[in-house]
């Protein structure tokens, strides 16, 4: 098993807090459902961890190595809210550019995708779109994904295939998911964190979402 | 093979700007020997500001697959480099 730690994670925009001491943990099996309200800071944190936004201060460590600096790290990927797919190469295309042999075949033979193919990415609906991108994360080599709303656009059905593979595929991987679908997210996490006002507040139940204001 | 391929992908809307821009340039002032100089700028400059100010989301597919917004400011480089051998043999 596998653990990632973030902890004293600052972040200042215009000298006011956005992250405050952060501290963050996940293992390889579990699911950690990232809740709070828009602009509560998420996002920031996801992108401060990947390593595509600096932090004021930040210490990341992925069993006993320890990165420093704001560099991305191979084994964690990240959803970005919007589409990351390049829209002018098909489907095919870029899971064999994503993905190695093993897992690149597994994608191809999947029902979802196999009809889909010769489609360019730039001709998919958002929903598939979305679909291709979280299944491109959960079939990687990486050991931690960072899923910033992957149920935003999807169909029901889609909703389904996607929290089905999220549960079978987190026997290999620590995931932290938020999205603003709280109950999906409730339904598919091992342990639940609010960010309120800059800071992370372990959650215990749906009553704790309630004193914090989250829910009414 | 697949990260080279990456490196490819991203090169290309870059090399597919630059390129005429820069044979362009070439041609205007007679200076084909010079043609790897201008592709050399002009590669840099479409490079820094379509990636450095504000970033496309495509951005995340390349760091996504373990290359580095350093790693792919090199591969500018490289075949900013490359042209400018090439440009070489009209000396």
């Amino acid at each position: 098993m596998s653990k990632l730690e973030l902890d004293s994670v600052q972040k200042t925009y215009d000298g006011q807090k956005i992250l405050n001491d952060v501290y963050l943990q996940c293992s390889t099996g579990e699911v950690v459902g990232l809740l709070g309200r828009n602009g509560s800071g998420k996002s920031t944190l996801l992108k401060i961890m990947f390593g595509s936004l600096t932090a004021d201060s930040r210490f990341l460590r992925i069993d006993e190595k320890v990165y420093t600096g704001s560099k991305t790290i191979r084994d964690i990927k990240y959803l970005p809210q919007d589409s990351f797919l390049i829209k002018s190469i098909s489907v095919k295309s870029t899971i064999n550019l994503f993905l190695s042999g093993e897992y690149s075949r597994i994608v191809l033979e999947l029902p979802i995708v196999k009809p889909l193919l010769r489609e360019r990415v730039g001709h998919l609906s958002f929903g598939q779109r979305r679909t291709l991108e979280v299944l491109l994360l959960l079939f990687s080599e990486s050991r931690f994904l960072l899923l910033d709303e992957p149920f935003n656009g999807l169909s029901p059905t889609s909703r389904e295939v996607i929290s089905k593979l999220i549960q079978e595929r987190k026997e290999h991987k620590g995931i932290i998911i938020t999205d603003h679908d709280y109950r999906n997210v409730i339904s598919l996490s091992d342990r639940i964190m609010l960010m309120e006002y800059g800071n992370l507040r372990k959650i215990e139940d749906l009553d704790g979402l309630t004193s914090y204001g989250y829910l009414t | 093979m697949r990260i080279v391929l990456n490196f490819l992908l991203f090169q290309r809307n870059i090399i597919f700007t630059a390129l005429p821009i820069s044979l362009l340039i070439a041609a205007l002032t007679s200076e084909f020997s010079n043609f790897g100089f201008f592709y050399f700028l002009t590669s840099v400059l479409i490079h820094l500001s379509v990636y450095s100010i504000k970033p496309p989301k495509e951005l995340f597919f390349y760091l996504n697959n373990g290359i580095s917004r350093v790693q792919l400011f090199l591969s500018t480089i490289l075949i900013s480099v490359l042209m400018i051998l090439i440009s070489q043999l009209f000396e």
